[in-house]
């Protein structure tokens, strides 16, 4: 008569079979070890820290001058290496335009003559779907200069105003032409940037742009009469 | 006579005794001064904006055309790791746990007008700036959290910084077994700050590397 056995017994019940007691036991010294091991060096670090030993040692003044021996010299050439820095140096008057903070100074010499409140880019991201072709509306940093002032400026359109808006691109130059967006008065600073007024004042102080330097009509204005053309631009 | 002599000898003998390590202290901060005014002749000469971080002084500043910009003061700091010298750096990674992005939206959800820019605010705080020649900085705000503030105010200093600072002897000695010791700058500034300098320091950006003596 067979006997019916039953199912074999569930291998997350019942006690464990002695070779699994073994495996355990490696588990739980290799652990304790590790934990060990992971408090040496912890202590280690403490040691380290309060100044047991340089062996972990903090980085400091790196290394010493190897031979110094002619002070003269040196204080002739950092005289020289000053003076140059020194030419360099903006003099007169030139604007610095703060493109996080969405301020330029007027700036003469060291004197800050006017600061105004403008508005940079946005660093949106303006893709083409047929085109392939990307913008990032990022205002440019480094050295810029007045290449031109424009009395009531027209803007002419590029390419991304008409995708960003869905609208097709015209083939015509006097087809992207609009009056009226760029405030009174518009200071190229190359490149198709330009410091321009705005119809969006109340968003002055933001980076709303597309990457021109926007400014009240008050300020603009005073910009047109002051600055010159050639005056460098410092964007940041 | 003699009586006035005695300290006037003492004095001419501690004056040189002293003497040679002054002029020793000289030569390094001439060497030091020379270092820097060589990098930042050539950086100068560029139309690009550069930064110094001046671990010496506790600053860091943009510069252009040899004109500071800004200039940010650093809370507390801290260097591990393979010795530093003064001389031109630049900036090779910047790393963020969230890199600040533009939101794009679709129909369901337009993106509000503050979701489209990208603004001071909206930089992080804490980040990593990898220097070229194996310089790693990280930035690290200091603590606005009320246990954080208490630790700080407890005089322990910044709570982030000092628990880097417990671990960082571990890194070090895994380096010195690699032989790839690194060198390791945590700098602590105030949070505005260090969305300032996020802003500011750029992939690509050169500067310049002033240590501690």
């Amino acid at each position: 008569m067979a006997i019916d056995a039953g199912p074999p017994p569930s291998p997350f019940t019942g006690p464990l079979p002695p070779e699994r007691h073994g495996a355990l036991r490696v588990v739980v010294r290799t652990a304790l070890i590790v934990f060990l091991v992971l408090i040496g060096f912890a202590l280690a670090g403490v040691g380290a820290l309060l100044g047991a030993g340089y062996y972990l040692s903090r980085s400091g003044a790196g290394p010493a001058p190897a031979a110094v021996e002619e002070p003269e010299k040196l204080r002739a050439e950092n005289l020289k290496y000053a003076k140059q820095i020194d030419k360099l140096r903006p003099k007169g008057l030139f604007l610095v335009v703060d493109t996080g903070k969405n301020r330029l100074a007027v700036r003469d010499g060291e004197r800050e003559v006017r600061e105004v409140i403008v508005s940079c880019g946005s660093g949106g991201v303006l893709e083409d779907p047929k085109g392939g072709r990307s913008w990032v509306f990022d205002t440019p940093r480094g050295e810029r200069v007045v290449k031109s002032k424009v009395k009531n400026p027209t803007w002419i359109k590029p390419d991304w105003a008409f995708i960003e808006e869905g609208e097709a691109i015209p083939k015509k130059r006097e087809d992207r032409a609009e009056e009226g967006v760029m405030g009174d008065y518009a200071l190229g600073i190359g490149n198709g940037f330009f410091l321009h007024g705005t119809l969006y004042t109340r968003l002055l102080g933001r980076n709303v742009t597309h990457g021109c330097v926007r400014i009240g009509d008050a300020d603009l204005e005073y910009l047109y009469k002051t600055v010159p053309l050639g005056t460098k631009v410092y964007l940041f | 006579m003699r009586r006035a002599a005695i300290p006037a000898l003492l004095a001419v003998l501690v004056l040189g005794s002293l003497s040679p390590a002054r002029s020793a202290d000289d030569a390094l901060s001439l060497w030091r001064e020379n270092r820097r005014l060589a990098a930042e002749s050539v950086l100068a000469a560029t139309p690009k904006p550069y930064f110094e971080l001046d671990l010496e002084h506790r600053s860091i500043s943009l510069k252009t055309r040899g004109m500071v910009l800004f200039e940010l003061p650093v809370q507390e700091q801290a260097l591990w790791g393979r010795r530093l010298a003064v001389g031109p750096t630049s900036v090779v990674r910047r790393d963020a746990l969230s890199r600040p992005a533009v939101a794009i939206g679709d129909e369901k959800n337009p993106a509000t007008l503050d979701d489209q820019l990208l603004e001071l605010a909206d930089m992080p705080a804490t980040y990593r700036l990898g220097l070229a020649g194996d310089v790693d900085v990280e930035i690290l705000p200091v603590p606005t959290e009320r246990w954080p503030v208490l630790f700080q105010k407890l005089g322990f200093g910044s709570w982030q910084l000092a628990r880097r600072q417990l671990m960082r002897p571990l890194v070090t000695l895994r380096q010195r077994r690699e032989r790839h010791e690194t060198t390791a700058v945590f700098l602590v500034l105030k949070p505005e700050d260090a969305r300032r300098l996020y802003w500011c320091l750029f992939e690509g950006l050169d500067g310049i590397l002033i240590p501690p003596r």
